[in-house]
């Protein structure tokens, strides 16, 4: 069966109308007591996104916004309750052969927040950096391995002295560096980062962050995951901005930035200390559930421009005419 | 404005473990005074928070300690315990920590909590309808949403914010003179973050009281903060008024800090990050604590610890080579 559809060659990874959404009632008593109304956490919603080769895109939320959860769905590490996920036309969650689910194991790898919980405690630096080469299902000789072990070292600024240590020598910034070797030795066509440098000092963050931009000039194709919009303008082609489950606003970085159109963006950026941005507005009131939400916009509760139609009927994506910015909002009829 | 409540001279603090000495703190020198908002400004191992803990005595036996801590005529480390447990904990000082999850009781609900807080409270209230009353009308100002209900809820059907606030609440009850607030916010989503904020600077005025804002952000600290200490490696490196230090910043690590912090408007070229590891609070230094990281270092900075100098009006920079 051709899974492969010529419109999404284009783009390295094609995300369709993607929804995850979480069951409340999971034991059989409960669903049978819930009487037909079951309840759901809609943690992705309608979600699409493009990312072509060579891109880097910031997907960028708060806590419940969702944006762990899409890494999650597009790693295959979450169920899919609706939608479809291509990877270079490739219909990705869906049944594959044997060589296809390898091609896609080794060709998006992920990096995660936790530095500590994300490296074997008992394995050496070798052994933790090497193992996605021994698991990938293609041979190489040892020498082969010992090179790609090296230059992925050095790659992240690690000398090649340090594989024979052990996680627990290395500090919380070296461990986040080591987590990067050990995605980058695959050669990964797509790397999805979550939040890699939320738990690392000021200073050290810097240096994991230069590391990114380094992959970036090398061409390396990323998605990165992260609720601080400093880093996000940093090192992103593309932002995608996400509440409660959804996208609101998306585009070009500089774009984004510099005329931010949903009152949500805007609020964000409001928000960040040693913003001298004009015009800040700021939200009030609380998140509403994520189970079984409203109709309507998802920021109807607390936004200070809502009109009736926002209640009831959630906006359409709008897009200017260049592609470059688009936003899901009523207030907003072009851009 | 201009009297000094609390002092902190050449402070030391050492954690003596089985096998090795912590050096938290080098050396610690800073005041606050009345009404104003103090931020300290470090990263890991700075010694930010040992420093604070420090006011309390909130550290653990196995300690050695030097220098002093002065408030109202008593320096605190030379203290009884059962002294600062009446005057200084919940009475002249109180502290709001990072994660408020392990600060409240899972087990208690929030009304129970905060009534506990109120015995210890200078003026009793004593009335059992009064204490509820008050309690409500904290949780009011606190901008918590239906207090009536939140009183009887648990800290676990509450989200972060939430949680802080009313943290934040047992602090304000207790009608403290000094509020510390260590990393009160770094938990919490960015706009939660900019309400808690809020709430405790308005909160100071209300309550006149005073307040030093431990954080790992300068931005945050600019915005709200009178003057600012910035620390790493166990040592002030500076302080001074918040305008000078942020926007004229003389000492290197002070500058380093700020371009290493990505921007959020103009030239991403100008962003450069800061080389090296955090200093190690076990390893003994003969010299400056950034030396090892510092762009501007000279023979000297690896030899000689340079002192804590004054330049200006409350103004003092730890730099052989300042900017």
């Amino acid at each position: 069966m051709n899974q492969v559809l010529e419109d999404n060659q284009k783009s390295l990874l094609s995300v369709k109308n993607l929804k995850i959404y979480f069951p409340v009632e999971k034991s059989f008593l409960d669903r049978m007591f819930a009487l037909g109304r079951l309840k759901f956490v809609h943690a992705v919603d309608d979600v699409s996104i493009e990312l072509k080769k060579g891109e880097t895109l910031g997907i960028v939320g708060e806590s419940g916004s969702g944006k762990s959860t899409l890494g999650y769905g597009i790693l295959g590490l979450a169920n899919i309750t609706e939608g479809s996920i291509f990877f270079e036309g490739l219909k990705i969650n869906s049944k594959l052969s044997l060589k296809q689910e390898k091609y896609k194991k080794n060709n998006i790898q992920m990096v995660f927040q936790d530095p500590f919980s994300s490296l074997n405690p008992a394995m050496r630096i070798s052994e933790v950096v090497t193992r996605p080469l021994m698991v990938s299902g293609n041979k190489y000789t040892r020498s082969q391995v010992r090179q790609k072990l090296n230059k992925a070292l050095n790659d992240v600024g690690l000398r090649e002295e340090d594989a024979g240590k052990y996680p627990h020598e290395f500090s919380g910034g070296q461990k986040q560096r080591i987590a990067i070797a050990r995605v980058l030795i695959v050669d990964p066509e797509l790397i999805i980062a979550d939040e890699i440098t939320s738990s690392l000092d000021v200073s050290i963050q810097s240096q994991i962050l230069n590391i990114l931009i380094k992959m970036k000039s090398e061409k390396l194709s990323m998605i990165y995951i992260t609720h601080d919009l400093r880093v996000a303008r940093l090192i992103n082609d593309r932002i995608a901005i996400m509440y409660m489950g959804k996208i609101i606003e998306h585009g070009k970085t500089s774009e984004i930035y510099s005329n931010p159109l949903h009152p949500y963006t805007r609020a964000l950026l409001s928000a960040i200390p040693g913003n001298k941005m004009e015009n800040k507005i700021y939200l009030k009131g609380r998140i509403p559930s994520l189970i079984n939400p409203k109709p309507g916009c998802r920021l109807y509760s607390r936004c200070p421009y809502r009109k009736k139609i926002c209640k009831t009927e959630y906006p359409k994506m709008v897009n200017d005419s260049s592609g470059k910015h688009s936003v899901a909002c009523h207030l907003v009829k072009s851009i | 404005m201009s009297e000094k409540i609390l002092e902190v001279e050449n402070l030391k603090v050492n954690f003596l473990l089985p096998d090795s000495i912590v050096y938290a703190v080098r050396d610690a020198s800073f005041d606050l005074k009345r009404n104003e908002i103090m931020g300290i400004v470090g990263e890991s191992g700075s010694g930010k928070s040992v420093s604070c803990l420090s006011t309390l005595r909130l550290l653990p036996k196995k300690i050695k300690t030097e220098g002093k801590i002065i408030i109202d005529g008593h320096n605190i480390l030379e203290e009884e315990e059962s002294w600062v447990r009446k005057n200084i904990r919940g009475k002249k000082i109180s502290m709001v920590f990072q994660d408020p999850t392990v600060a409240l009781n899972p087990i208690y609900s929030i009304g129970w909590q905060m009534r506990e807080a109120l015995m210890f409270r200078k003026e009793k209230i004593g009335d059992s309808k009064k204490e509820t009353e008050f309690i409500i009308n904290i949780l009011d100002e606190l901008k918590v949403t239906d207090p009536e209900q939140v009183i009887n809820k648990y800290p676990h059907q509450l989200s972060g914010g939430m949680k802080q606030r009313i943290v934040i609440a047992i602090a304000l009850l207790l009608q403290s003179d000094i509020l510390i607030a260590d990393e009160p916010t770094t938990s919490l989503d960015v706009t939660i973050q900019h309400e808690v904020v809020e709430v405790i600077t308005r909160l100071k005025k209300d309550y006149e009281m005073s307040v030093i804002f431990i954080s790992h952000d300068l931005n945050l600290l600019a915005d709200y903060c009178d003057r600012m200490v910035v620390m790493y490696g166990g040592m002030v490196l500076e302080k001074g008024y918040t305008d000078e230090v942020y926007n004229n910043p003389k000492s290197p690590y002070t500058r380093a800090l700020l371009k290493c912090i990505p921007p959020l408007t103009g030239n991403k070229k100008d962003f450069e990050p800061i080389p090296g590891e955090i200093l190690n609070p076990r390893k003994v230094i003969q010299g400056c604590p950034f030396e090892p990281r510092c762009k501007k270092r000279k023979e000297k900075c690896g030899k000689e610890i340079p002192r804590l100098e004054k330049t200006g009006s409350e103004r003092y920079i730890r730099c052989f080579y300042p900017d």
